[in-house]
This record gives C-alpha cells, structure tokens and sequence, in this order.
C-alpha cells in the first residue's frame, strides 16, 4: 500500500470521525509523539501537559494510555536471544561489562572445575541514565534502572538473580515447582508469583511489593535470621540484621515504579531527596548548598534526565540561585 | 477533599506543581473504572438503540465520573459509575427531541445488567497475554502489523516502515489505530465473550 493511500485513509477516517472517536484520535497521536518521538523534549512535555489539564483530554488519554502499557506485556513473546550464538551489541555495553566478563575468563581459567559446578550466569549492566528491560523465556521480564548490574542463570530450570547493584522491577510468572529466588546484598526474595521492586541502597536494601505474595529473608549468618512475607503496598528495608516494614496505599506505588516510564513523581519530597535521587539517573550532579534549601518540599513529575525542569522549579517556584560548574549545578539561597 | 493524611503529614510548607490528588484519581480511573467499560457499553446498548454514539456515551459518562470523583470520592467505585451512566442516559432520553420507537425499552427500566460480571479483582499474567493475544487478533490487518513490530519485535517506527514498505507517518497512523481498536477490545468488549 502506498503512502498515498494511507493518508487518503487516515484523511477520511478522522473527518467521518464523532467527538470522542476525533478525541481518542487526538489522545493517540499525543501517546504515540510522547512514547515514539526520538526527540521529545520539556517543551513538548510542558504543552502535553497544558492540554492534559482539561478532564475531557485527560481521560481519552489515560484510557488509550492504560491499554498502551498493557500492550507492552506483548514482549513476552518476543524469542529470547541466546547468549552465546546473539550477544548484544559491545558498544552499548558499559565498561562495568566488559570487567565482570573478563572476571568471568579469569576465574573460569584459575578454577574452571569450580566455576563449571555453578549455574552459568548472564551479566546485564545499565550505565547511569540508561534503563533496560530484560524478557525471560517464560514471559517474566526485569526492569534494570540506571546504574544497575543484574546477574541472571542461564539455565531456564533454575530461576535465580542477583541484583549486585541498583535497582530492578521484577514481574514475575509464577511456577510452583522453579520459584524464583533474588539475592541481593546478602538478602533473599522468593516470588510467589509477584510484581516487586529491588532496590540496594548505601547500608540496606529496599524491596517494595506491588501485586501478588513474595518473602524476603535477611542474610543466614546474621545474628538473627529473620524472613518476611509482604502483601502488596508493603515495602520491606532489610539491613544486615533487621527487617522494617512500612505500608502504603497501592496508588502510591505507581510512583515506585514511574522510572520505567522515564519520569520521577514526587509527593511532598524535599529537595534534597529529589535531587538524591535525580543523581542517580545523571552524570551532571545537583548540589544542594544550604540545609534550609535541602528541607523545601514540592510535588511535582520530573523526567529522569530533568536536572532543566528541576532547576527551573528552584528557580521559579522557590526563587533559588543556580549556578553550574564543573559537572556541578548547585542550587542556593 | 480525598485522603491526604499522608501528603499532609509535616506538609506546610509544600508548594504544589500539581495536585496531589489528580495522580490518586488517575491511577483509581485506570484501575477501577476502565475495567467497567465492558458493562457500560452493553448498558448502552441494551438501552439505546442508536448504538453507534458508544464512544459518545462513555466519554461523557468517564467526564461526569473524573470531575465527580476530583471533588468527592466515592467509596464504591461500581454504584458510583452506573449512577452516572444511569442518569446521563435518562437526561438524554429526555433532551432527545424525537425519541426513536423503541429507543428505549422503559426509562423506568434503566438499569445495570445483573449478568455483567464485575471486574476481576486481579488479572492473572498469563490471562493477561491470552487477552491481549486475543484483542491482537481483533485489529485490523496493517495496524496489527504494525503493533506486533513495535511492541514484539521492538522496532521502532523507522524500522517498521522499512519493514511494512511504507512511510513513517502511515506508520503513525496504524498505530493510532491499533491503539484505539486495542483500547477497545481490552476495556470495552469483555473479559470474556
């Protein structure tokens, strides 16, 4: 079919279209510019969001949003590549790759007795600011945030992960007979068929349920060995020896895991959280000079490479000074 | 207002870019009104024989719902909708100038269908794949295409004109279709047929 007759057809379409089809029309191709663009930018963002300030706009486009997020699942079926006749691309590799691969040549030459024992695994890296999606065999997927390295059994029987560092968002399917184990600073979670979030911080690591049953135990050799099972809402801190549970309502959690959309929602955040926390996704480091400025609190959706839109808040809302200098952006009175 | 004990909690001197509220009602439309689409459509349909204005009547009954819930949200999301739905279609019953012979059946007879079942509380993965499979299925032909090299094979639109042999802005195009025939198959025709 030629362009020609596409467009004549898109043409007719949208003029035999009633007011909710041209709206759905409209909502649509908003979704497809802000999901598909290469080159979306804040100022897109900022007129997407002027128009998604009108209700009747907003629910055409939440509606058609939903079902765009649910089609994602769809990558289930995409064939899983083979590590070894497919590898991924070496440049989009991080440096951090290449090392854990080179660790993996020397250990298995000094011991390849010992090395072979153990289940094979695969090493998955993002760079700061990258994020990847990672589609098992069996139609689980993880999310790798910024500056994260997942390990993965290549062996489809044994389902196991180690989150060596940053954070990831589990789906996993559940199968009774190969649960699903995630060991991450000395911690274990096993899936009871879930949706769960990992994250390692400086001195604990942070998992957050959001659907389904998962159990979390603290390290064997702690002083007390302790385990938990999460319902949906809870988020579990484990340190080396304590489990902290906290609650929350399940609305809430969306905003656990918007990084996957490439945005961060806060919600009565200081500033000096949210900058904490937009480090993670960029090599450029806010400074926050002040402890009186560290304690303003905002609300407000920031894309993750948003250090502009963060800088503009300061500026306009709470009126602050910015100054960049090498790599720097410091935020002051 | 909604529950904001916790956003109120030490929250002073909070400035607001966006209200705190719209994102809890965004996220409760998503999930507990959107899955009632299925009911609504067969209500329409079932009371109003001019059943192409479906999109027409959702539309408005989603506005009534998201403004209504913006300034007091309800406790029980079903009753709260079919209320709406229930009251929308009788005012346009009544505003209606000819009413066409058996547009509808008795106005006093409007009401929820018994036989809808409610939303599954709790959409099992492997259900979910079948489903979208199956709403898949339904597209029509270069949309399908077009959103199976997107969302299964990855591609990006350049990639998928070069694949399909056309331009990017027809690729833009079966997208959008797709989405809304998808959206529509998802929502508004039943968990199950």
């Amino acid at each position: 079919m030629s362009d020609k007759v596409t467009t004549d057809l898109e043409r007719e379409t949208r003029a035999a279209a009633g007011p909710a089809e041209a709206l759905r029309i409209e909502a649509a191709d908003r979704i497809l510019a802000r999901r598909l663009s290469p080159d979306w930018n804040e100022d897109d963002q900022r007129e997407l969001d002027a128009w998604l300030k009108d209700p009747a706009n907003r629910i055409a486009y939440l509606r058609l949003d939903a079902a765009w997020d649910r089609a994602g699942r769809l990558e289930a079926f995409r064939p899983l590549k083979r590590p070894v006749t497919a590898p991924a691309p070496q440049s989009r590799r991080p440096l951090i790759f290449k090392f854990a691969a080179a660790a993996v040549v020397v250990a298995a030459i000094v011991a390849s007795s010992v090395y072979l024992s153990q289940p094979s695994m695969r090493t998955y890296a993002t760079a700061v600011g990258e994020r990847q999606t990672i589609t098992l065999t069996d139609g689980s997927t993880i999310a790798l945030n910024t500056n994260s390295v997942l390990k993965l059994s290549a062996n489809a029987n044994a389902r196991m992960a180690v989150l060596e560092r940053g954070e990831a968002f589990f789906q996993i399917r559940h199968d009774a007979q190969h649960p699903f184990i995630v060991t991450a600073a000395g911690h274990r979670i096993t899936d009871l068929g879930t949706k769960f979030i990992v994250r390692e911080e400086t001195d604990a690591l942070k998992v957050t349920l959001i659907e389904g049953r998962a159990r979390i135990e603290t390290s064997g050799n702690a002083a007390k060995h302790r385990a938990a099972d999460l319902t949906p809402g809870e988020t579990v801190i484990a340190s080396a020896d304590a489990l902290k549970t906290t609650m929350r309502p399940v609305t809430k959690l969306k905003n656990e895991a918007s990084w996957q959309r490439g945005v961060l929602v806060f919600e009565n955040a200081t500033l000096a959280d949210a900058a904490r926390e937009l480090n993670r996704y960029n090599t450029q480091k806010l400074v926050i000079a002040d402890a009186s400025v560290a304690k303003l609190t905002f609300d407000a959706t920031i894309p993750t490479n948003g250090i502009q839109t963060f800088t503009r808040v300061a500026q306009q809302v709470f009126g602050l000074r910015i100054e960049r200098r090498d790599g720097e952006v410091i935020v002051s009175r | 207002m909604t529950d904001t004990s916790e956003a109120d909690r030490g929250n002073a001197g909070a400035r607001s870019l966006e209200m705190i509220a719209r994102a809890d009602i965004d996220a409760w439309f998503v999930r507990e009104v959107l899955p009632l689409e299925a009911a609504l459509t067969q209500y329409f349909r079932h009371n109003w024989r001019d059943a192409a204005g479906v999109a027409d009547f959702l539309q408005d009954v989603y506005l009534r719902v998201y403004e209504a819930a913006a300034k007091d949200f309800p406790k029980s999301t079903r009753p709260f909708v079919f209320t709406i739905a229930h009251n929308l279609l009788v005012d346009r019953v009544r505003r209606a100038k000819v009413i066409p012979l058996e547009a509808v059946e008795n106005l006093e007879a409007l009401n929820a269908p018994a036989d809808v079942p409610g939303p599954e509380a709790h959409a099992v993965a492997r259900d979910e794949l079948r489903r979208l499979e199956a709403a898949l299925e339904k597209l029509p032909p270069r949309a399908r295409q077009a959103f199976a090299l997107h969302h299964i094979e990855g591609l990006t639109v350049r990639e998928i004109a070069q694949r399909m042999s056309i331009g990017e802005r027809g690729v833009t195009w079966h997208l959008n279709e797709g989405l809304r025939a998808l959206a529509t198959a998802l929502y508004g025709e039943g968990e199950k047929p």
